[in-house]
């Protein structure tokens, strides 16, 4: 198992506005309920107050990474919930959004 | 005044379906300006997503879509064009109508029911993980807007069509705090409305109740995985897929289809029901507000299907999907 990113699941009335670059990770999207709401934004969706914010490495990254990122976040928003991604064998072991 | 409605062909047997389907609409007199779109397959193959942003955007513009079976990748790499749709458009409201049809074989006599399925959340939010090589898990997103919404379409639905009782099926006794947020919704919303008598049932009872005491029951809500099954085995006491309409309805738009799968095997050889297409092109004429057009196809296929002369494979006979089709529009002319 490689890790390479984190889904950080946090909690905001509308679509919390996210660094798009902390340390090696890169924002890939926000999702709500496993639909793409951004990028592009999709402003007709119905959304609940959950927003899965996607964190991805180009590289393997150390799971102390992660728990930078999970503290850089922390500093603006609250999250309640968080996954690191892993690859298995060079393929995602994890699953994208609508 | 001529409606302009988007149509997404589909996989397999779907381009034969709809064509079957397109002759009946035009026979009613309905005027239609069908926007083609794809998805499916077809865009998959020329490496585009599986619903092309093109037909999103149609649908959107349009509001209102026919789309005939897609054939869903299995495994990796891909996604259900289906629940692409769905959630794409956010059609949180999937409406499966199920009754006895004239001259279709059932036990279950005098079966009528309408099932809502919610559409977009629950563990078809698809979000999984290997958590360790030997361990993957899924998502499964309750939320209480998301009951919310699902739960006032249909209690709104039961109002406006005079239906007496609602049924919540739910599994709360073991996932109490998702589907317990469900349920807790659903007796919330079922406050609202007095006149309309609510229950609910533990899905595994469910599935025994509806092959049993049918007659119980009036209109079902589900979460979306619960929904996703009873609707197909509802189906199936309708007389099959081949038969069964539904339709999906969002805030903005709504689409029509077919249940059933694209029977690829079948595809060309003008073979396949196109009942349960047709059937939700008639959804989407009262939808329309065609409702006289609407019924009209409707009696024109229980004549066929009643006198029994013209029927397809699955149902018995040896009739083409073309052939099926001619008959209906027989019966629609000889009524005008």
């Amino acid at each position: 198992m490689k890790l390479v990113g984190a889904d950080v699941y946090i909690w905001s009335q509308g679509i919390p506005e996210v660094p798009k670059q902390v340390g090696p990770f890169q924002l890939l999207f926000i999702s709500n309920r496993g639909t793409r709401v951004l990028q592009p934004v999709e402003p007709k969706a119905e959304c609940i107050d959950w927003w899965r914010c996607r964190y991805r490495a180009e590289r393997e990254v150390s799971h102390h990474e992660v728990h930078v990122l999970l503290e850089t976040l922390s500093q603006k928003h609250v999250w309640t919930q968080a996954q690191k991604l892993f690859e298995i064998s060079g393929t995602n072991a994890y699953s994208e959004p609508y | 005044m001529s409606h302009k409605v988007v149509l997404i062909r589909g996989d397999g047997t779907g381009p034969e379906i709809c064509e079957a389907v397109l002759k009946v609409i035009d026979a009613s007199g309905v005027k239609i300006d069908w926007i083609e779109a794809e998805a499916g397959e077809k865009p998959l193959q020329r490496g585009e997503p599986i619903v092309p942003d093109r037909t999103i955007e149609l649908i959107k513009q349009y509001k209102v879509a026919l789309k005939g079976p897609m054939t869903t990748p299995i495994g990796k790499g891909s996604v259900s064009a289906n629940v692409t749709l769905r959630k794409k458009l956010d059609l949180f409201a999937c409406m499966r109508p199920v009754w006895a049809l004239p001259g279709v074989p059932t036990p279950f006599k005098d079966l009528d029911l309408v099932i809502f399925r919610e559409n977009t959340e629950d563990l078809y939010a698809q979000i999984e993980y290997y958590t360790t090589p030997d361990v993957a898990v899924s998502l499964k997103i309750i939320s209480r807007p998301g009951s919310r919404r699902i739960l006032e379409f249909a209690f709104e639905w039961a109002r406006a069509h005079g239906r007496k009782r609602v049924t919540v099926v739910h599994k709360a006794n073991i996932m109490k705090l998702s589907d317990g947020l469900f349920l807790q919704t659903a007796r919330e919303v079922a406050q609202r409305y007095p006149e309309i008598e609510f229950n609910d049932y533990i899905v595994d009872n469910m599935c025994m109740q509806l092959v049993t005491r049918w007659k119980n029951f009036d209109v079902l809500v589900l979460p979306n995985l619960y929904g996703d099954i009873i609707s197909d085995l509802a189906a199936g006491m309708m007389g099959g897929l081949g038969v069964a309409p539904g339709a999906n309805f969002g805030r903005d738009c709504a689409v029509f289809e077919a249940v059933h799968g694209s029977a690829p095997k079948y595809a060309g050889l003008n073979k396949v029901n196109p009942t349960a297409l047709l059937l939700s092109a008639v959804l989407m004429l009262r939808h329309l507000k065609e409702s006289e057009a609407a019924q009209r196809i409707e009696q024109a296929l229980y004549t066929v299907l009643q006198e029994g002369k013209v029927r397809t494979y699955d149902l018995g006979g040896t009739a083409g999907t073309q052939e099926f089709a001619h008959a209906i529009v027989t019966a629609l002319r000889s009524r005008s």
